[in-house]
């Protein structure tokens, strides 16, 4: 795998060089070997606009383009537009069964990230199919590198059914018993990237209190830093960029080394131009600086200053995920980003603008994204309605509105399990919401 | 929400891609340059109002290929109806926010439909159905900026089909088509040792062949003042002009 950044950019001058000398076809034939080391690099945006500068000046690219395409801008939260492409493009490779099968492992890919947890079967079997086909191929092929390829395309295949039941079936069990199906298949074409990605995942399911029989905060930290060293040890960044977010999700409860560990992350997103990943890194950081703050560390610290740079990390991490409306993550960011902006706010007394941001926050909560009723999506929904509702009891002639907010939202309360609250309750409500009961 | 893995593409396919993407290096592979007109020529075979070829150009399957896409596009153009309405009609629900696929997967499945039992498995209406998409694909990136084109939203697909005309639309599913038969032919025809020499040929018939027998096709209906959305159906009428046209070609 190229991987060698300045092998990289040597390309990049060169495709560069023939589209300004008017040589457009062999600036493509650069791009087509650049197109995958520069997306293992994780330079998302810079394939992003050298793929659209080539489709705009080359007609007749071959399907490959397209797909890359598609890869860099689900890489950019921007999955729909991937989708679109995917499916496009899947027309125009129906007597190709690998670039079918390299299809059906994208299209699960977006699918993912836009949140449609219904279609999880569909994707489960787009991925089986995708399997059958790279194993089909295998033995077709003389080229030793070919069935390399197909054999960790299986193995990319198995990892995709464990994301699905990781994260829209919420069968750790199963999405674990997959993880290690796809370490092995990685293991025999010594893929370290393939085998540290399968560690990234177990770990982040010990990682998650949702997972309670699984719940292993030593062994999450254990999996997470040994993965995180192979992917720093082969300069694989994508990986280490989201390692990097699950330990600093993991060591919330120690704000020194999970600041440390984001801003670590906000360099690196930064490096590489990840601007959703940065406003992600900013509402931790805002978080973390508010609780500091609240607590008193360090002891001489300047609470309304920290306050004026917590609001403005958020403001700005609010300004950029607004703009990927069709990324379930970063719809989620944005509702914690309201949430937190309510909390700074009320912290300063301004109880109206606090509200207005917890209203913010559950006007988008209520998306149809959300509608996939994950727990944790209606935790965050609730705990949204309940701090506003709770700031609503303390305004007068709210009753009629309250009572309309609690009313679109019974079944949330049903779901969890919570008792419908009476006002006298709604604070022990929100103190049980927090503490993720 | 975890790392987003993708499949490798084969080296084997890479290199078929690289041989295939330009003309200079075409010119490399002895042969297929020199020869692909004539193997075109020969898969269509000689024609004749009651030639296999010219039966399944003509076919009612090709007709309702040019008639969906024409007649979305004249809905659009002057119909009363809101365009997500018409969109609504095709099958394409208002929650869609980028219609191509799923116009396409309705345009295919009303084909189907509206095909009796017998025309379906024929090779015209595999043509057709291998056409529709290549063809919405093909309006998309004529008419809007080509890197855009993949991504189109509903705005953008409507405005596409309001400005495309009933000829370039009768022309863009007509080139496919006729691509798509060749291809068929030639599959059906080769020995599987031809695999990757066949791939290269029938690029080059496409872009070669294809886009002159489909001029000729133009060239005749514009003569005898037939409107676009009429020449599948006149086409057995033609046949002594085309095989006139195509005999140079043949062995």
């Amino acid at each position: 795998m190229m991987r060698n950044s300045q092998t990289v950019n040597n390309l990049i001058e060169a495709q560069f060089h023939y589209f300004e000398s008017g040589s457009p076809e062999k600036a493509a034939t650069i791009v087509g070997r650049l197109m995958e080391p520069l997306y293992n690099l994780g330079r998302y945006p810079e394939l992003l606009g050298i793929l659209r500068n080539t489709i705009e000046k080359v007609d007749d690219l071959d399907s490959r383009f397209y797909i890359y395409q598609a890869r860099a801008l689900m890489a950019l939260g921007r999955a729909d537009e991937a989708l679109a492409i995917l499916q496009l493009v899947h027309f125009e490779v129906e007597d190709d069964p690998e670039l079918q099968a390299a299809i059906l492992v994208d299209k699960g890919g977006a699918l993912r990230r836009m949140g449609e947890f219904w279609r999880a079967d569909e994707i489960i079997k787009d991925y089986e199919e995708a399997y059958r086909i790279y194993s089909e191929l295998s033995p077709l092929t003389e080229s030793e590198a070919d069935k390399k390829i197909f054999l960790e395309n299986t193995a990319t295949c198995l990892f995709g059914e464990g994301t699905v039941y990781q994260y829209f079936l919420d069968e750790p069990g199963k999405a674990i018993e997959k993880y290690y199906q796809a370490q092995e298949a990685f293991g025999q074409v010594q893929s370290p990237d393939g085998i540290a990605d399968c560690t990234k995942q177990i770990g982040e399911i010990y990682a998650n209190r949702r997972f309670s029989t699984f719940y292993d905060r030593d062994k999450a930290e254990i999996l997470l830093k040994r993965a995180l060293d192979v992917f720093e040890s082969i300069n694989y960044q994508k990986g280490v960029l989201e390692t990097l977010y699950q330990l600093g999700r993991l060591r919330r409860d120690n704000q020194a080394q999970a600041r440390k560990l984001f801003e670590r992350y906000l360099e690196l997103a930064g490096q590489l131009g990840l601007i959703r990943e940065e406003a992600v890194a900013k509402r931790h950081l805002a978080e973390l600086r508010f609780q500091e703050a609240r607590q008193g560390e360090p002891a001489s610290v300047d609470v309304p200053e920290v306050y004026a740079n917590v609001t403005r990390l958020l403001n700005e991490a609010i300004t950029v995920l607004q703009l990927f409306e069709f990324d379930i993550w970063s719809r989620r960011v944005l509702v914690n980003c309201y949430y937190q902006m309510g909390l700074v706010l009320l912290a300063q007394d301004q109880n109206e603008t606090a509200l207005e941001n917890f209203k913010r926050g559950l006007q988008v909560s209520d998306e149809p994204v959300f509608e996939g009723r994950f727990l944790s999506d209606v935790r965050r929904r609730t705990l949204l309605l309940l701090s506003a509702i709770q700031l609503m009891l303390l305004m007068e002639d709210q009753l009629p509105a309250i009572e309309e907010l609690l009313a679109t939202h019974l079944a949330d309360f049903e779901l969890l399990g919570l008792p419908y609250p009476a006002p006298s309750q709604v604070r022990e409500v929100i103190a049980r919401l927090k503490k993720g009961e | 929400m975890g790392s987003q893995r993708v499949a490798k593409i084969s080296s084997g396919r890479s290199r078929i891609i690289r041989m295939s993407m330009s003309a200079v290096r075409l010119t490399d592979v002895p042969g297929i340059l020199d020869v692909s007109p004539r193997v075109a020529a020969n898969a269509i075979g000689p024609i004749s109002k009651s030639s296999a070829f010219i039966q399944c150009l003509s076919s009612a399957s090709t007709q309702a290929g040019v008639d969906a896409l024409i007649g979305f596009a004249e809905q659009l153009k002057f119909g009363d109806k809101p365009a997500d309405e018409v969109l609504q009609d095709h099958g394409v629900d208002k929650s869609i926010r980028r219609p191509a696929a799923k116009f396409i997967e309705m345009a295919i499945e009303k084909l189907r439909e509206d095909l009796a039992a017998q025309s379906r498995s024929t090779e015209s209406a595999i043509a057709v159905e291998d056409a529709l998409p290549k063809s919405v694909i093909d309006l998309l990136r004529v008419y809007l900026p080509k890197a855009e084109a993949m991504t189109a939203d509903r705005t953008q697909f409507i405005e596409v089909f309001r400005k495309a005309d009933a000829r370039k639309i009768e022309n863009t599913v007509m080139h496919h088509v006729i691509s798509s038969l060749i291809d068929r032919i030639l599959d059906a025809a080769r020995g599987d040792e031809l695999g990757r020499k066949a791939a290269k040929a029938k690029r080059k018939i496409s872009e070669d062949f294809v886009p002159k027998f489909n001029k000729k096709i133009d060239q005749l209906a514009r003569e005898k003042g037939i409107p676009p959305s009429q020449v599948p159906k006149h086409i057995p009428e033609w046949a002594d002009e085309l095989e006139s046209f195509i005999s140079k070609y043949r062995d």
